[in-house]
């Protein structure tokens, strides 16, 4: 009997130890939705959730014609519409307290107007008429200006026919004027000794004769060879905002002929600067409408308010958060419908990475 | 004369000549005259008789005269047969039959015993008896496998009638409940009070014609026990069965009286014999006289009926009318009884419906339990009161009992969202019970039972599945046991049932039960609904250790 009971006991045991005894999950803590955009459309009112019926948003840094942006947009598949939102950087990004996209509570919109900018070879005038610029289709056209449809940038490359059949790539920025960072300088010859002197002295800066570091003052003189070199003055300040400035020296005789300056063409008016503008774009069913060709947006403003940094580094965050309210006119590709965005508000996010 | 009248007088003139033709005569025969006389002196006869017959008063129903006509048929029967056939007479038939008269006397008094006694076997006192046989000791030689045989033998007859018997019986159970205290109430009044004198286990059932009522009543004389005071002063036309089934005895006692006379039995102090050879000398069993009977033999006690010249008195007695008292029973010593304390432990299973937890609905869900009940009867006060307790394993299963959470947790870098939940379905609920009971019996086998208990939750079987993890896998575990959320621990309730011991061993069992507190954590389900336990179980008992004190 003895060893029945054991028995008895031993598949008892068994049969509780067999059992499952798995606890009830803890759930994590619900929280609301962080972001949204709400609004009228047309006056057609939309509400969007970022977390809820599939809306997600993406963000990052991208490039808005050569110029670098921070942005975020908000994606809707369940009403295929995509709401972004970007801004330029501004002239100087990074201050003490670390990254700061928004140098104002209130920011204007980017409205693209066309310009041209043209080259200036200081006395020696005749150069002007020796510059071919290449074209779309890669030929070299004589011409002393290129034109511009929108604010940015455009990298060309030209060549001096009189000189040589060299190209040179030039960065030209156009409504994007360096007013806080200036990186221009002045060129000067004294006997066979080229002299720069930066327009500011008090960052650091970095000088490259066709692309070789040459030096790191502000002030240097150098002997350059004959011919035609390419010179690029870069200047950092405190907290890392760089800006350069690309330019073009002829030496003739150990002598500088000329420097290449970058000028806005005769007879127009000089373009606003447009670091730290906003655009706005909205993708409905696969059709692009944007803030920035629509003039009337030069009347709106985009507020934002309540901003804060996230990211593992106060200083170097990853994303900046801030509400925003605003009023705008998207149009599309060729300005053949628009979209009125009216009493849009919400919470937002871009990236700075 | 018309045309049409001579032609009619034509015919009848026609007819008249063929009437009278050779063809149409007929002879006289004196034998048809004869016939009819005889007819006619028949019918004057019969008058005769009815006549007769109206002047004659015939009376009937004499069973002697009957017989005697009998007896003369069969006289002249056995004439003719001894006229037709002739048998030579041999003495030692004589002798044979007078040596053989005392058996065929013998034979023919246990066939009227028999159909006089009327034993009804119990098989629930039959253990009991066999243990008092044991211990009082027999006279003559006692074997239990005897004893067990015929028990077995009695059991198996009892099965043939249980399935018809209890079937039929088990439909009415529960209108019994309801019509149980009437009924018993009348049929108490006809035990007379015995069995509420006697104990649970001396239990005394006493049967009689609808003619007597108040007759017979059991009196404490002397030391107040099992004194029976047969009163037959009034008329006794139908036989009168008084069965007493004690826990050590058995005694079966047929009084069938027409008299005037108190008739004081004491079996108790009286010592009998079942031998029948000897009680039964006579062709009437042990008859007693009662008018021939001395003042100081007027109680049976007094007749000393294994004292042989005793019992050669009762064999002289003579009939008188129908009035007998007809007594067969074993040879059993009967001794005062004593109060015993019967401590009783069974093994409970029940099995039936309870409501629904959470939210309402008409369909019941399902209820067992399991477990072990101590019930102990005072043999001297409360007699029909047991108490006790038990301690049950109870089990609730619910069908819709279930929880379910949800979590979205959204991302600040604005990603998709993250959602969790968890979804938990509440199949099983098992609870330790422990209770207080009071039996209240209605008759032997009918009790009333109400208790009140305490129940504390000890497990939880549910089925429970979730995603609380960043990798989108869905979790399911089915018999869980490490769930017991969601359920209050402890509850007190209420029970009400009835049981009816249709074995010696074995009763059937109604029980309802209320519980007092919600059952379930308003807090985990979200609602505001008391959760209370009712239930209604049928179970069996079996009765596995029982023991006298």
């Amino acid at each position: 009997m003895g060893k029945y009971k054991i028995l008895i006991l031993l598949i008892m045991g068994l049969l509780v130890a067999a059992c499952k005894k798995e606890p009830l999950p803890d759930l994590p803590e619900e929280n609301e939705p962080y972001y949204s955009v709400k609004g009228y459309i047309d006056g057609e009112f939309i509400n969007l959730n970022v977390g809820q019926e599939g809306n997600f948003m993406s963000k990052g840094v991208t490039e808005n014609n050569g110029i670098k942006s921070y942005y975020g947009q908000v994606v809707s598949p369940s009403n295929d519409l995509i709401i972004k939102i970007e801004f330029t950087v501004p002239e100087k990004s990074y201050t003490a307290q670390g990254v700061d996209p928004f140098k104002q509570n209130s920011i204007d919109f980017l409205v693209h107007e066309p310009g041209c900018k043209m080259f200036d070879f200081g006395s020696n005038i005749l150069q002007s008429n020796y510059v071919y610029i290449q074209d779309e289709n890669g030929s070299f056209q004589q011409t002393n200006e290129v034109n511009f449809s929108e604010y940015g940038k455009q990298n060309i490359t030209m060549k001096l026919a009189n000189l040589s059949q060299e190209t040179y790539d030039i960065p030209i920025y156009y409504g994007f004027k360096n007013e806080q960072l200036n990186a221009g300088f002045s060129a000067y010859a004294s006997a066979d000794t080229t002299f720069f002197v930066a327009y500011d002295q008090d960052l650091k800066h970095q000088w490259f004769l066709d692309g070789d570091l040459i030096s790191e003052e502000a002030e240097f003189k150098k002997i350059i060879g004959i011919g035609v070199h390419k010179i690029e003055h870069v200047i950092t300040d405190n907290y890392g905002n760089q800006a350069n400035e690309v330019s073009l020296l002829r030496i003739t005789d150990f002598v500088l002929d000329w420097k290449m300056n970058i000028l806005d063409c005769q007879g127009t008016t000089a373009p606003p600067n447009n670091y730290g503008r906003v655009i706005v774009t909205a993708i409905i069913d696969g059709q692009e409408y944007k803030s920035d060709r629509v003039t009337k947006n030069k009347e709106h403003n985009f507020t934002v308010s309540n901003v804060s940094f996230v990211g593992n580094s106060t200083s170097n965050p990853d994303w900046a958060v801030f509400d925003f309210d605003f009023e705008s006119v998207l149009s599309n590709q060729n300005d053949s419908d628009s979209l009125s965005l009216t009493l849009m508000s919400g919470t937002f996010n871009i990236g700075l990475k | 004369m018309t045309e049409e009248n001579k032609h009619m007088d034509d015919a009848f003139k026609r007819m008249s000549e063929e009437l009278n033709s050779e063809q149409y005569k007929v002879p006289y025969n004196a034998m048809f005259w004869n016939e009819a006389k005889a007819k006619l002196e028949d019918e004057q006869l019969d008058n005769a008789f009815r006549k007769a017959a109206e002047k004659v008063t015939v009376v009937p129903g004499v069973e002697a005269s009957f017989s005697a006509v009998n007896d003369v048929f069969m006289d002249s029967a056995f004439v003719d047969a001894a006229a037709a056939k002739n048998v030579k007479y041999d003495a030692s038939y004589f002798q044979d039959f007078l040596a053989e008269e005392g058996n065929l006397f013998m034979d023919e008094s246990f066939t009227e015993a028999a159909s006089a006694s009327v034993v009804d076997y119990l098989p629930e006192y039959w253990p009991d008896a066999d243990t008092a046989l044991k211990n009082e000791g027999l006279h003559h030689e006692y074997k239990s496998a005897y004893w067990d045989e015929a028990r077995s033998l009695l059991d198996r007859s009892d099965r043939r009638k249980f399935f018809f018997k209890w079937s039929a019986v088990a439909t009415i159970l529960l209108l019994i409940t309801f019509t149980a205290p009437a009924w018993l109430e009348k049929e108490s009044a006809l035990e007379m009070g015995v069995s509420q004198q006697i104990s649970a286990q001396n239990e005394m059932i006493i049967k009689h014609g609808a003619a007597v009522e108040n007759v017979l009543s059991v009196k404490d004389e002397n030391n107040g026990l099992m004194i029976h005071e047969i009163d037959v002063a009034k008329s006794i036309q139908e036989t009168t069965e008084i069965k007493r089934n004690f826990s050590q005895d058995l005694i079966s006692t047929t009084i069938n009286a027409n008299q005037q006379n108190t008739v004081q039995i004491d079996p108790l102090n009286s010592t009998f014999t079942d031998d029948l050879t000897q009680i039964n000398s006579t062709d009437e069993l042990s008859v007693l006289n009662l008018p021939e009977i001395s003042e100081e033999k007027k109680s049976l006690h007094d007749w000393d009926i294994t004292n042989v010249r005793d019992a050669q008195t009762i064999k002289k007695l003579k009939p008188t009318g129908s009035q007998k008292i007809a007594m067969a029973m074993p040879d059993i010593e009967l001794s005062k009884p004593r109060s015993y304390q019967v401590h009783q432990l069974s093994l409970i299973a029940a099995a039936g419906i309870g409501n629904k937890w959470g939210d309402f609905d008409f369909v019941p869900t399902m209820r067992s339990a399991i477990g072990v009940e101590y019930m102990v009867a005072s043999g001297k006060h409360l007699k029909q009161l047991e108490f006790g307790g038990s301690f049950m394993v109870n089990h609730v299963k619910q069908s819709k009992l279930g929880y379910e959470d949800r979590s979205v947790v959204y991302d600040l870098s604005g990603g998709h969202s993250k959602k969790y939940w968890s979804k938990l379905q509440l199949k099983d609920m098992f609870y330790a019970n422990l209770n207080i009971l009071a039996n209240y019996r209605l008759a032997p086998k009918h009790k009333l039972q109400i208790g009140v208990g305490f129940e504390q939750l000890i497990g939880v079987r549910s089925n429970m599945s979730f995603m609380n993890n960043n990798q989108n896998i869905i979790s399911t575990i089915n018999n869980n046991w490490g769930v017991k959320e969601g359920i209050n621990t402890i509850d007190f309730r209420f029970s009400l049932g009835y049981e009816y011991q249709f074995l010696p061993q074995f009763s059937v069992r109604v029980n309802s039960q209320f519980g007092l507190l919600d059952r379930t954590d308003n807090d985990f389900f979200g609602d505001q609904q008391k959760d209370s336990e009712i239930g209604l179980t049928v179970g069996l008992k079996y009765n596995f250790l029982r023991r006298m004190k």
